[in-house]
């Protein structure tokens, strides 16, 4: 029995379906992500969970009991907003004894409770501070101790770090983590960022148009993504066009035609999958799964993908710099070490290497994917 | 005579809080109750406007539109107004660009201005310009041109807001400084740069200075009295042996006002969001 | 002999503050004698009497007539202010958070709130008048509150005629402030509990609060300064501090400029009381919502 469920909800605005069909099952203690672009749906989902939208049809369990129709305030649900939920005219530690002062918790267990989640938050002797008084961090801290405050079932949290400074952020995407573990209480997550997602969830719910295009745990969803969507929506993810075949998939490469070489194609080994004969399919690479070989370098593993290109560009990324590779009609994104990057400069002929485990095969085109088709 | 321009629809399209529902009876109330309280009044001028005797008639328009004073007052009121808006808007544009310019410290000190007309009201700088402006060196009372400096005084608060509002959002800053390193003398940039993009402001500021001194009543009684009758003077004066006139006359303040507004909600619409 | 080559700098340049200060003085000299030095005049003026220096005028405004008069305006003024403003602010609330969104409803209050002064004074004689249709129908309905000791010419039927425009012009005041309000603000209150009634007591009035009062003392302001209004609507037969000042001025038999002086200075007193309300109250209110 899963804690927190959602059976196959359903909202609609007016025209527009926000969230279709949706079945989702979040267990006690875990941190799910809902991740995916502005317009998908996830914010609907967290707001249906917290009592503001009532969902159109479908119900939401927390354990066997459907609140879709409790109201928001008889939930007992811990929300942090993105920014300014503060109550601006009451101190950190008035906003943090709101939930207490409404249940009529006596004075001296909520003054108590009050220093708890000031210590918890890291803001111990800040209590007397107004908002506009603290920083945008400090604020998100005392909104996190304000939802934590009244020991809520469900902790949702709606992009709470978007409108912080990126150092900010990453201190305080932590500090979440550090506590829900501390406290081991159920967390909903809803963000943009796909690194927040990855690094502090349990389990992420990549969301595209109101479904759910990929659950899993945040090595699956990087590693393993099944759905072309997912693919290009985290991290940076090379899409190579081509067609199925029974020995390997067949892309068109046809920058250096040459004598030895006539024909414009390649044939790429994949990770094993089973589509239909000539089915059109897009290989997927990371640029940091490529290595880049100038032409002079050492002749290569035998087994290994090759494909040659041109470079086009480079930019200097920090620890690496990524190659723009023009290979037949498209360009690939590869990654190189910065040490190295003085020896490929743009107008170079090189040659793009990877290993076939790193590839992955999906059908091209909208038309739903055929569930379980894919093995590792 | 109060200073709140129609406000702009709101800038922030965020959701904004929703009332429960079960109060739609007193929300409809409330709402329905300002509409009645608002229009009732208007009611009852059109009524008492059109009938004579129990009869239904537009005779009084007719009477009252064909009396010459009505023109020659209405005339006085539109050229003080004019002569205000020129004075008014001109000084209030060019300084507050000066201050936006050159000096900054003196902006907040501006702003106090918008609250000038709430501690000194027409009555009190009536009060005070009718003594100042009666003795022979300076004797302008009973002269448009008091009138018009009076307006202009009370009228910067219109002028100013309405004008601010465009300067901020036009980055007048950066403007000047791109108009500069082209080689731009300043009263050129003035002119070209700067006058173009707080048009919108000069006009809804204009407007509403219009519309002020249409309906200006206090300082036209202590200033200029009888020697320069105005609008308004005009339809207090025709109550007490025409009242049916002045009943006309009221609507049709009420109707300019109406209009006035009407044309700042359609500029404040045109105007597009990178110049606001 | 060759000169030496001087740098080339202008005028301008060299003197800034110069241009600065030219460019501000036509705004300067409006001001000062339009403003600045007639008012200070008036504070003279009101301090002097036939001898020279006394506070005779001010001594006079604080008996008889002249003291009701401070009273009565005083009174009107809050009673406006306050009705006008709970009025005023439940519709902004209303308008801001209510179904009924749109620009018709502030563009009508906005007309109103800019409309008053001799013509509303006759609208409403045409209306609750003797002879007003409102008058009229009641009486048909039979109740002819004429008869009950109401007359348009009162402190009551100024306080209707008030409300007209002290109402829409609260409205203006309010719904800026009603529109920032959050949403999370109240989501938050649910999202821990709050009933629908803590959530007002606790969060929403507090919120709202310094704006209310900032706009209560604007239309306290308003009211207080009012003259056209008052004047058309019942002349002498209204004793209030404007009306005194215009008979002061104006009239054959009062005409007393020395005590108007005094009047006016009473009245800014008043006013910039009001107006430092304003500002504080609206300095916190900007701190809380932007």
């Amino acid at each position: 029995m899963s804690y927190l469920s959602l059976q196959a909800v359903q909202k609609t605005f007016g025209q527009t379906i926000a969230v279709h069909r949706l079945n989702l099952a979040i267990q006690a203690g875990e941190l799910v992500s809902l991740l995916g672009p502005s317009g998908c749906g996830k914010t609907t989902i967290l707001r249906m969970i917290a009592g503001f939208e009532r969902p159109s049809e479908g119900s939401i369990f927390l354990g066997d009991t459907d609140i879709s129709l409790l109201p928001t305030n008889r939930r007992n649900m811990g929300m942090m907003f993105q920014s300014y939920s503060l109550f601006p005219h009451m101190t950190a530690a008035q906003n943090i004894a709101f939930g207490l002062r409404v249940r009529n918790v006596p004075q001296a267990q909520k003054f108590e409770r009050v220093q708890e989640m000031l210590d918890l938050v890291g803001l111990s002797g800040m209590g007397q501070r107004f908002p506009h008084q603290l920083s945008g961090g400090q604020q998100q801290r005392v909104a996190l101790a304000r939802a934590l405050a009244i020991a809520p079932k469900v902790l949702l949290l709606d992009e709470p770090l978007s409108a912080l400074d990126a150092q900010v952020r990453l201190q305080l995407r932590n500090e979440i983590r550090r506590i829900q573990q501390q406290l081991s209480i159920t967390t909903l997550f809803v963000t943009h960022d796909q690194e927040e997602a990855l690094s502090i969830s349990d389990r992420v719910v990549v969301m595209s148009q109101g479904q759910i295009d990929q659950l899993g745990s945040p090595e699956d969803i990087y590693l393993r993504p099944q759905t072309p969507f997912t693919a290009s929506f985290i991290g940076a993810m090379n899409q190579i066009p081509g067609t199925w075949r029974q020995e390997g998939v067949w892309v068109t490469d046809s920058f250096e035609p040459s004598a030895d070489r006539p024909q414009t194609g390649r044939l790429l080994q994949t990770q094993t999958a089973e589509w239909p004969e000539g089915s059109a399919v897009v290989v997927l690479v990371r640029p940091e799964s490529m290595t880049v070989l100038a032409q002079d370098d050492a002749a290569v593993t035998p087994g290994l993908n090759l494909l040659s290109g041109l470079i086009a560009g480079r930019t200097f990324l920090g620890s690496v710099s990524r190659l723009s590779v023009l290979v037949g009609d498209y360009y690939l994104n590869a990654d190189v070490p910065t040490s190295q990057q003085e020896r490929f400069a743009p107008g170079q002929v090189v040659q793009l290497s990877f290993l076939p485990e790193q590839c992955r095969v999906l059908p091209v085109g909208d038309e739903p994917r055929p569930a379980g088709v894919l093995t590792q | 005579m109060t200073l709140v321009a129609p406000t702009a629809p709101p800038s922030v399209s965020s959701p904004r809080p929703r009332l429960q529902s079960g109060l739609w009876f007193w929300q409809l109330a409330l709402v329905l109750g300002l509409v009645a309280y608002l229009l009732i009044p208007i009611v009852g001028l059109i009524r008492f406007s059109v009938r004579s005797g129990g009869e239904l008639t537009l005779q009084f328009y007719q009477e009252a539109f064909a009396d010459p004073d009505f023109y020659r007052f209405l005339g006085n009121s539109l050229w003080a107004g004019l002569c205000t808006i020129l004075l008014t808007l001109s000084l209030t544009t060019f300084t507050l660009y000066w201050a936006y310019l050159r000096a900054r410290w003196l902006l907040p000190l501006l702003e106090l201005i918008s609250l000038l007309p709430f501690v000194v009201p027409a009555v009190t700088l009536g009060v005070a310009l009718i003594q100042v402006f009666s003795t022979p060196p300076l004797a302008l009372t009973g002269t448009p041109l008091l009138l018009v400096g009076a307006y202009a005084v009370v009228t910067l608060p219109f002028a100013y807001r309405a004008v601010e509002n465009s300067l901020q959002g036009a980055n007048v800053l950066t403007l000047t400084e791109a108009a500069e390193s082209l080689g731009a003398s300043w009263w050129r940039i003035f002119l070209e740069v700067i006058l173009p993009c707080v048009w919108p402001g000069v006009i809804s500021g204009g407007l509403l200075v219009l519309s002020y001194v249409l309906g200006e009543f206090t300082l036209a009684l202590f200033l200029v009295g009888s020697s320069y009758q105005t609008f308004p003077l005009y339809i207090s004066q025709l109550f007490s042996y025409q009242p049916q006139y002045s009943m006309v006359m009221s609507l049709l303040s009420f109707v300019i006002t109406w209009l006035v507004a009407w044309l700042l909600v359609v500029i404040t619409r045109r105007v597009p969001n990178s110049m606001q | 002999m060759t000169p030496t080559a001087k740098p080339i700098v202008s005028f301008w340049v060299r003197y800034p503050w110069v241009a600065t200060a030219l460019g501000l003085v036509p705004m300067f000299l409006g001001l000062l004698g339009f403003l600045v030095l007639p008012v200070i005049l008036m504070v003279i003026g009101s301090f002097q009497a036939e001898q020279g220096w006394s506070l005779s005028n001010y001594l006079a405004t604080w008996r008889g007539e002249y003291l009701r008069a401070l009273l009565t305006t005083v009174q009107i003024s809050l009673f406006t202010a306050v009705l006008g403003g709970v009025l005023g602010t439940l519709t902004a609330i209303v308008l801001a958070w209510g179904p009924f969104q749109g620009s018709f409803l502030p563009t009508l209050a906005s007309v109103a709130a800019n409309w008053g002064g001799v013509p509303l004074a006759f609208a409403v004689i045409a209306t609750i008048g003797n002879a007003g249709w409102i008058t009229e129908l009641l009486s048909n309905l039979g109740w002819d509150i004429y008869a009950q000791g109401f007359t348009v010419y009162s402190n009551l039927g100024l306080i209707l005629t008030y409300t007209y425009f002290q109402w829409p012009l609260m409205l203006l005041l309010m719904l800026p402030a009603a529109q920032r309000f959050r949403v999370s603000w109240r989501e938050a209150a649910e999202s821990l509990g709050a009933t629908r009634w803590q959530f007002w007591r606790w969060v929403g009035i507090p919120i709202l609060l310094p704006s209310m009062i900032g706009g209560a003392a604007l239309l306290f302001a308003n009211a207080f300064g009012a003259q056209a209004t008052a004047f058309a609507l019942a002349g002498g037969a209204l004793n209030l501090v404007t009306i005194k000042i215009t008979f002061l001025l104006k009239g054959q038999t009062d005409f007393n400029p020395g005590l108007a002086n005094a009047l006016s200075v009473e009245m800014t007193v008043v006013l910039g009381l009001a107006v430092v309300v304003y500002q504080i109250a609206n300095q916190r209110a900007r701190r809380w919502m932007n």
